[in-house]
């Protein structure tokens, strides 16, 4: 069955293409924090309630981390769909007659996305607002199992997005939209690098709220910062063989770009790997400076994942040959904006921090 | 024609869609006309130096909260999720016309939804000055939203300028913009009344439970009195067709059209003679009550608002079954089989007559028509001879003005007409979920 691939819109690119990439990339990289927070940080949230709900004196720290990370769930939440939203506008914007191929192929599961974060986004509020006997771990598992599954269902549908080669054959099986991308050797390798990098940050963030309460509570602080960085030096070295499992399963053509095939992604790729390691050298002694080594390393690594799309979609597609109808006005003023909203959430947050106790608003 | 078509049996992809937004349009309102009473009745609360109303409002706000951040949130990605899956042309189109209002809205809802978390979280911590600033804020973010997304929806209505200068300005700037986004502000202030009112139902306080009913009835009814005239104004502003079609030219959309009226007239006289004039009997029955007419009278009128587009979905560019108006001349000369990309065969004298028939049915109808369930089209054109749905085919938006001309060859015509008549008499096998893909069978020409 010879290959079927939609025509891009006919309307052209409403800004070149490496404006829109630019985008898409950086507004991932952003979507990346909240969303492995929120992944990995319902799990061990569901760990800490278990062993919380213990008695004696060993039950405490993890009953402190319970709820520090009850506190911080549903906000990450919100901003792991908040951040999500922009990529997949950019994506859509520059890949849209791919993107919108495959969701329809699986259409099910696709739509499945929305009630399973109905379900694991309120399983956060009623883990968050536990009365009783204290956050509920079934709660917080129900949330991990529910986000999970969702990252596996996106994995399915920007992994399927790149096979135009298997469409045509699918859809002729079966028109009703009960596809996925399982057979894909890349699926499994690819889902669970993103799924465990979500402990390794996870970790990180623990490791954070340590820190932050070292100066009240120095043994409990110290304790949250040394599990915290066990989780991401474990999560971390399980990443590597995750990561290397993922590009020995990549087609040949793409995987040999990273092995020297183009100088410029085999350098990005294996210095991502370099910051990641060092970041684990680093990271126990100076807590911040081996986080600005991760987000480096994340950063790279969210560029890698952009390249693989790319070279994946080099036989059928290139969206740098796209035709642009620039809409120069309304993109600068999207870009004063989005300063300007930036400036504002960092105030108001600022003062939300900086109010240490009960002031009297209520 | 160019994506594949998403076989939905029953609902059809339009009832999907619609189950969706009249959820989220009821919520999304709420979050921002609720922003607004949660704030000034904050302000008012400090001035009367109230803490009873202030606990009020706190309990309030936590279902504020739980009410739009999660499934507000939510359910707007999920009417982008199914417009994606049912109608990817025209959602790929309004993609790349709005991308950058997409992008100053999201950059909107973000900061929204900072101020929400901040507001929520800020009760015990923020001074009372800041924590109103905040409040006002959010409020702003999410009125701003609601009109940088209202654009795009008025915009499928009446894109105006922009079918002829593909302008950004001309497509946001459209004619119904100003009207619908007013509308929908005073939708917003009716909602925030309607919600607090559910909330005010569970004060156990008598006086405070009288005062904030008082107050929540107040402002539906403030909502509700400009509407009719924003209404005339919006009405003045749509197509002919579209308004012809909402009074009478189809009947359905016509009966939609009133109920829409009649409903929200129901509201606004429960409203005054309940808990506006006798807040201190006011139940939480009839509280209940005129929430669920305020959902079905948000339920029809997003109805007719969708309806009255046909036949089109962007009016004057793209017909409701994603057939561009400009592109329907060459697809009847080349016709839509040898155009259309997901099709099993692109030959009208395949043997297999009841295959290609389907395919046909696919690509053109399938958007709106489902075979068995929602506008089913088995019971449409039961006991019809082919040459009569022929006859239809050929005068199709001559006959049924909202519903676009048939594109395709004469042959395929003939074809379609074929296979519909072949629908009557053929026994539905098993359950009508099995059956949306039945006539495909490999049967041949006799």
């Amino acid at each position: 069955m010879s290959p079927i691939l939609p025509d891009p819109d006919p309307l052209g690119l409403p800004a070149p293409a490496w404006v829109l990439k630019t985008l898409l990339v950086a507004t991932f990289a952003l979507h990346l924090l909240p969303m492995n927070l929120i992944v990995g940080g319902a799990f061990v949230a569901a760990w800490a309630a278990f062993k919380g709900r213990a008695g004696g004196a060993g039950a405490l720290p993890w009953r402190l981390l319970t709820g520090d990370l009850a506190r911080l769930l549903p906000p990450a939440t919100a901003f792991t769909i908040t951040t999500g939203i922009a990529p997949l506008l950019f994506l859509q914007v520059l890949y849209g007659q791919l993107f919108f191929t495959s969701s329809v192929l699986m259409a099910w599961s696709w739509l499945a996305v929305i009630g399973l974060l109905l379900v694991g986004y309120y399983s956060t509020y009623g883990f968050s607002l536990g009365r009783g006997s204290g956050p509920s771990p079934g709660l917080a598992l129900l949330s991990a199992g529910a986000f999970s599954v969702i990252a596996l269902i996106f994995t399915n549908n920007m992994t399927l997005m790149l096979r135009p080669e298997i469409w045509a054959a699918l859809y002729a099986g079966d028109e009703r939209g009960l596809h996925l991308n399982l057979a894909d050797p890349v699926l499994w390798p690819r889902f669970l690098h993103f799924w465990i990098a979500s402990f390794a940050l996870t970790g990180l963030a623990v490791a954070l709220l340590g820190r932050g309460r070292e100066k009240r509570d120095p043994e409990t602080g110290g304790w949250m910062k040394r599990f915290g960085l066990r989780l991401f030096s474990l999560a971390t070295l399980v990443q590597l063989a995750s990561g290397l499992w993922l590009l020995l399963s990549l087609p040949g053509p793409v995987r040999t770009l990273f092995l020297g095939g183009d100088p410029a992604d085999a350098a990005l790729l294996w210095g991502s790997v370099a910051l990641a390691l060092l970041s684990l050298a680093v990271v126990g002694r100076h807590l911040l400076a081996g986080m600005g080594l991760v987000g480096a390393a994340l950063t790279g690594m969210a560029i890698v994942r952009h390249r693989v799309r790319e070279a994946s979609l080099a036989p059928h597609f290139s969206a740098g040959r796209l035709r642009v109808e620039a809409q120069t006005a309304p993109f600068v003023l999207f870009l004063v904006l989005f300063l300007a909203g930036i400036a504002v959430v960092a105030w108001m947050v600022g003062r939300l921090a900086r109010a240490a106790g009960p002031k009297g608003a209520g | 024609m160019n994506f594949p078509v998403w076989d939905l049996p029953l609902l059809g992809g339009g009832v999907l869609i619609g189950l969706i937004a009249i959820l989220h349009v009821f919520v999304s309102h709420f979050a921002v006309g609720g922003g607004l009473f949660l704030v000034l009745t904050e302000a008012r609360a400090y001035r009367r130096n109230d803490p009873a109303l202030l606990a009020y409002l706190k309990r309030h706000s936590l279902f504020f909260v739980l009410v739009v951040l999660v499934f507000g949130a939510v359910s707007g990605a999920g009417i982008w999720w199914t417009i994606g899956l049912v109608h990817p042309t025209a959602t790929s189109t309004l993609i790349h016309v709005f991308v950058w209002a997409w992008a100053i809205e999201w950059v909107f809802f973000f900061v929204e939804i900072a101020a929400a978390f901040v507001y929520y979280y800020g009760w015990e911590r923020l001074d009372r000055q800041t924590h109103l600033t905040v409040g006002w804020i959010y409020f702003g973010a999410a009125w701003l939203s609601l009109a940088a997304i209202n654009g795009i929806l008025t915009f499928m209505l009446t894109p105006g300028e922009w079918l002829s200068s593909h302008r950004f300005v001309d497509a946001y700037f459209n004619p119904t913009m100003l009207p619908s986004l007013l509308i929908r502000t005073a939708v917003a202030v009716a909602l925030a009344g309607l919600y607090a009112l559910l909330t005010a139902s569970t004060i156990e306080d008598h006086h405070l439970r009288q005062g904030v009913t008082r107050e929540a009835a107040g402002w539906v009814l403030a909502g509700c009195l400009p509407i009719p005239l924003l209404g005339l104004w919006y009405i003045g502003q749509i197509p002919p067709l579209a308004r012809e079609i909402s009074m009478g030219g189809a009947p359905a959309v016509a009966i939609f059209a009133a109920l829409s009226v009649a409903l929200s007239v129901g509201v606004v006289l429960l409203t005054f003679f309940g808990p506006f004039r006798r807040p201190e009997e006011t139940g939480v029955v009839l509280v209940a009550v005129i929430a669920f007419l305020g959902l079905a009278v948000t339920g029809v009128t997003e109805w007719v608002r969708e309806a009255v587009r046909k036949p089109y979905i962007i009016y004057g560019y793209m017909y409701s079954n994603a057939v561009r108006v400009g592109e329907a001349g060459r697809l009847g000369q080349r016709g839509v089989l040898a155009t259309a990309k997901w099709v099993s065969s692109h030959d009208v004298n395949d043997p297999d007559w009841r295959r290609t028939g389907y395919e046909i049915f696919r690509v053109e109808c399938r958007s709106c028509h489902t075979i068995e369930g929602y506008n089913g089209i088995r019971i449409m054109v039961k006991g019809w001879r082919e040459d009569f749905i022929e006859y239809q085919l050929r005068h199709l938006n001559e006959l049924k003005g909202f519903m676009p001309p048939f594109t395709g060859t004469d042959e395929e015509r003939h074809l379609l007409a074929r296979w519909l008549a072949g629908l009557t008499g053929e026994k539905p096998l098993g359950p009508p979920f099995l059956t949306a893909a039945a006539p495909r069978g490999e049967e041949t020409r006799p």
